[in-house]
Order: C-alpha cells, then sequence, then structure tokens
C-alpha cells in the first residue's frame, strides 16, 4: 500500500512541476498585461504605438513608445549586419573546414564568449569603445554612446548563438549529399554554397530568429552604451533609446502605479509578445524540419 | 581546386581572428583589473563614496541570490524534466509544457525583472529583497535547467529503466532510483551552466532585489543585498572616473569566475563524452 501512495504522489509531483512551467508563462503574461493596459486609460492605444514622443517625466506626459521602438530595431538591425556574416563564415569554417582538436577549442571559447556578462561588455563600451569611436571618426561622432557601440557589442553577445546553431544546421545536412556533389565533379566552394546552405536553410532561418530575439531583448548593454537620447536615429552614430533600456533606467525612479509605470508595463508586453513569436516561429520551423 | 584553398584560408583566417579579438578581450579585462584584488577588495565593505574598500557584500549578495535562485530551479526544474522524459506520452499537454519551456527560454531579462518587481517584491509583499531578486532568476534558470536534464534524462540507456521494471520495481522507484542516479552528473554539468548564466545577469535584480549601496550584510531573506553586475553597472553607469580600479577588479573578478565555471563545463563534458566512446 505504501509502494502505491508514494507511486502515486511522485506522479503527482513531477506532473505538478511540469505543470508550473506554463503556470509561470501564463503569470508573466498576466501579471504584465494586467498592469499594462492600465496606462491606456490615459493614452490611446494609438498613441502609445505611433507617437515618436516619449516625455514620461514631463508636465503634460507624454508616452509614445515609435522613438524606442526605432531605437531597438537600430541597434539590433546593425548588429545583425555585423553578426550575422561573421557568424557564418566562422560556422562554416567550424564545420567544414577544421579539424577536430582546432575545432573544439574554438567552440569552447564561443561557448565562453556567449557567457560573458552583458554588464561587462557595457561598461567596456562605455569606458573604451567610446573614447575609440570619438578618436578614430571625429566627423560623424558627436557622441561615443551610439547606435554603433551599441551594436559592436552586442554583435559579441549575438554572434556564438549564430554560429553555433548554423554549425548545427550544416552538420544535419545528409553527409550523402555532400559526398554526391563532391564525386560528381563539384569543388567544395561550390558544393558549400550551392549544396550544404541551402540545404540547411530551415535551421539557419531558425538560427537568425533566435539569435535576433536574443538581441532585442538584450538590456544592459543598450541601457549603457546606446546614449539613452529619446530620438529616431538618422545616422548610426545617432544616440538611441531601445525599448528595454528605457524599462531598465527608468524603473527604479518611477512612482508605483503611476501612468509612467504602467507604460513601462506595457514597454514589456510589446517585448513579451515579441519574444514570444519569435519563439513560436522558430519552433514551428524545427518541427516541419523534423517531418 | 584553387578557388577551395582560397576559400579555406579566407574563412580560417577571419575565424581566427575573431578568437583572437575575444580571447584578448577576456585577457584584457582580467589582467587589467587583478592587481586591484587583494585581500582588503576581497573582505572589505566599500568606503569614501565606493573610491576605497572593497566589493566583500556584492560577493555575499550574488551567492545569496544564486543559492535562492537555484533552491527554486533545480528542485522544480528536474522533477519536470523527469516528467517530460519519464511520464509523460506524446500529447497535447507535453507539447504545452514544452512551448511554456521555450518561450521562458526567449523571454528578455528585462521582463523578468518587471515579472518579479509585480510578482514577488508588490503581490507578495517581499519588497526589494534576496528572495523576491533570487526568486526572479530562479524563474529565469528554470528553462535552462529543465531543457539541460531532460538530455540528460533521455541519454540513460532504454535497458536500465527496462531491467528496472523487468526486477518488479515501479515507474516511481525506477525513475528516481536507477534514471535519475544515472544522469547525475550531466545534469550537475547543467547546473553549472546555468550559475554561469545567472551570476552575471544584472537587469532581472535590478529593481527586485539590488541594493547599490549597504553598510552591512543582509540578515534575512527580506532584506535587499548588492550583487557584483549591479555593482559593476552602479560602478561604470553611476559614480565618477575615481572609482575606476574598483570598477577594475571587480570586472576582473567576475570574469574569472565566468572562464572558470565555463572551463569547468568543458572539462566536465569532454570526460562525459570519453565516457561514451570507451
Amino acid at each position: 500500500m505504501r509502494r502505491k501512495r508514494v507511486e502515486l504522489s511522485a506522479k503527482v509531483l513531477v506532473t505538478f512541476a511540469a505543470l508550473l512551467t506554463s503556470i509561470i508563462v501564463f503569470g508573466i503574461f498576466y501579471f504584465l498585461i494586467s498592469d499594462g493596459v492600465r496606462v491606456f486609460g490615459r493614452v490611446s492605444p494609438k498613441d502609445f504605438l505611433f507617437s515618436a514622443r516619449w516625455y514620461p517625466t514631463y508636465e503634460d506626459a507624454e508616452f509614445g513608445i515609435l522613438a524606442l521602438l526605432a531605437g531597438t530595431l537600430s541597434v539590433t538591425g546593425l548588429t545583425l549586419v555585423i553578426a550575422i556574416p561573421l557568424g557564418f563564415v566562422c560556422a562554416i569554417f567550424l564545420a567544414e573546414f577544421s579539424g577536430r582538436k582546432s575545432h573544439d577549442a574554438i567552440k569552447y571559447i564561443f561557448e565562453l564568449m556567449a557567457g560573458i556578462p552583458s554588464v561587462v561588455l557595457g561598461s567596456f563600451g562605455l569606458k573604451y569603445v567610446s573614447r575609440w569611436l570619438m578618436e578614430h571618426f571625429p566627423l560623424h561622432v558627436w557622441t561615443g554612446l551610439n547606435v554603433m557601440n551599441a551594436s559592436l557589442m552586442l554583435s559579441i553577445l549575438a554572434m556564438p548563438y549564430f554560429v553555433t546553431l548554423v554549425e548545427d544546421a550544416l552538420r544535419a545536412v545528409p553527409r550523402d549529399q555532400k559526398e554526391a556533389s563532391l564525386a560528381l565533379g563539384a569543388n567544395m566552394t561550390g558544393t558549400i554554397f550551392r549544396i550544404l546552405l541551402p540545404q540547411a536553410r530551415s535551421g539557419i532561418l531558425n538560427a537568425i530568429i533566435l539569435g535576433t530575439n536574443r538581441v532585442i531583448g538584450e538590456t544592459m548593454v543598450v541601457l549603457m552604451v546606446a546614449g539613452g537620447a529619446t530620438m529616431v536615429p538618422s545616422t548610426i552614430f545617432d544616440p538611441v533609446r531601445p525599448l528595454t533600456s528605457a524599462i531598465a533606467g527608468e524603473m527604479g525612479e518611477v512612482e508605483l502605479g503611476s501612468t509612467h509605470y504602467f507604460a513601462l508595463f506595457m514597454i514589456g508586453v510589446v517585448l513579451l509578445a515579441i519574444s514570444t513569436v519569435f519563439t513560436l516561429i522558430a519552433m514551428k520551423l524545427k518541427r516541419s524540419k523534423g517531418k | 581546386m584553387k578557388i577551395d584553398a582560397i576559400v579555406k584560408i579566407t574563412f580560417a583566417v577571419v575565424s581566427y581572428t575573431l578568437i583572437g579579438l575575444i580571447v584578448a578581450l577576456i585577457g584584457f579585462l582580467i589582467v587589467n583589473g587583478l592587481d586591484n584584488i587583494d585581500l582588503e577588495f576581497l573582505t572589505a565593505f566599500p568606503r569614501n563614496s565606493m573610491t576605497g574598500g572593497g566589493i566583500w557584500p556584492a560577493l555575499v549578495g550574488t551567492v545569496y541570490f544564486v543559492a535562492v535562485a537555484l533552491l527554486f530551479s533545480i528542485p522544480v526544474g528536474i522533477l519536470a524534466a523527469v516528467y517530460l522524459s519519464e511520464y509523460s506520452k506524446d500529447t497535447a499537454f507535453k507539447r504545452l509544457i514544452l512551448t511554456a519551456n521555450n518561450i521562458l527560454a526567449g523571454i528578455p531579462s528585462v521582463v523578468f525583472g518587471l515579472f518579479g518587481l509585480s510578482l514577488f517584491s508588490i503581490t507578495f509583499g517581499f519588497g526589494t529583497s534576496v528572495l523576491a531578486g533570487g526568486l526572479t532568476l530562479g524563474i529565469m534558470s528554470l528553462p535552462y535547467i529543465i531543457s539541460n536534464t531532460h538530455e540528460s534524462l533521455t541519454a540513460v540507456p532504454y535497458s536500465y529503466r527496462e531491467a528496472s521494471l523487468a526486477l518488479g520495481a515501479n515507474r516511481a522507484e525506477t525513475s528516481f532510483r536507477i534514471v535519475l542516479p544515472a544522469s547525475f552528473s550531466r545534469i550537475l554539468t547543467g547546473v553549472i551552466i546555468a550559475i554561469g548564466r545567472i551570476i552575471g545577469e544584472t537587469a532581472p535584480v535590478l529593481f527586485t532585489g539590488a541594493a547599490f549601496y549597504i553598510t552591512r550584510n543582509p540578515t534575512g531573506p527580506f532584506e535587499p543585498a548588492m550583487a557584483l553586475p549591479t555593482h559593476i553597472f552602479v560602478l561604470s553607469a553611476v559614480y565618477p572616473d575615481n572609482v575606476t580600479p574598483k570598477l577594475e577588479g571587480s570586472i576582473s573578478l567576475l570574469l574569472i569566475i565566468v572562464v572558470v565555471l565555463f572551463l569547468l563545463v568543458a572539462i566536465r563534458r569532454r570526460k562525459e563524452t570519453k565516457k561514451l566512446e570507451v
């Protein structure tokens, strides 16, 4: 009898633990949305999303997130432009050209690279990269804290994701496809670009989606080095204030239950929606590849 | 044939240059701050608006935050992974859990901070405290623990389960006495990875548990604590340049901890693959 009881309670326990994960996800949605929607008591959804005027501390406060959104998009876009090509080159090198020993060593460095705390990169960008930018691009740069600086630091965080996931995607292509191509007289370069990369495209797309999600959600780097100016940037050397940095930078000073407080939660809802959609697309891609 | 050689060399040069730059960056940040780490730095409270003393309370606080996080995420994560690998069939419920886990893994860290603030600090009334910050980090580390443990459990050969069930053990006994102990080493590796991920996290504790400056260490879970990553943030962004030696020391120390953790993971993984090959 006792064995039966233990057996049953174990089953209940593990099922509940698993269920708790979903409860937490629902809880996150619930708590963010229930606080976030209260901003619409004072600001219309249209103004919130499509106004570029974010002046939360003015007497006549305004809460439009368009400029913050533009900040996030510009930093994310430039990061992808830097990190994707470099990540591809490293991934192809790892998958096709490197020996086993050097492969393992390089792989370790990339894992370590992904593990560098973002606050450390933020500090490095703040103290060193900003000065370097000011000295080397004096005609364009009026502040060392800008889109470029943030994107350089974010590339360091994003690249390992691209490298690891793209390499996995390349390795998942059946060996005989590569061998058939080589046997037919194609060279290695042609085989990589005409056979392997097209075959691995869903895995590659998956890598880009997951990496982009990571970049959009990164907080400390953009808080410290993106410049913090609420403006729609016109060059890559303009300072910006991405969504995540607005939350992290302003939450500490905001009055609980104020419109500003609710507005920051609504920005959280926007970020939550973006990351959920990206995750679901990535899962769908992976499943369709599995079939 | 010539083009292959050119492509190979170009790709190798780009890869090794990048690797070299990263190693140089990490090496520079570690060595640069090494001079500022001494016994006083490790064991004293900050003094004279952070220009003197050390980072003792930030170290203590980081240990507290990580400990609370793991106390939550290890048991819940392992149990959930046991469910996924040993109990569940391919049902809609299992897919729901896997989807929830993936969504959780993709949520930005600052959003966890908002959730922790709203649920733990305000609704539960924990305020800005070790408990609220630690639980927020715990929820953030949960998907890492679940995914890693799930993978470790599925790697245990099916014959172990069959042998156990054939001897008359029930599913609970098989899962907890046979499968779980057999994958203990891999699960531990996963826990180290999770520690490496959360030890440098700043945004989730920024408004749930971190104090910028305290004069005595917290004596209970309901008090705020300093943390190494938030300390680095504060020294970089809030204080003037005369705190730079302390900042460089803190960065160096945090990076040393992270490098050691990742080295540990690499060594353990190597041993595990060797064991499989024998």
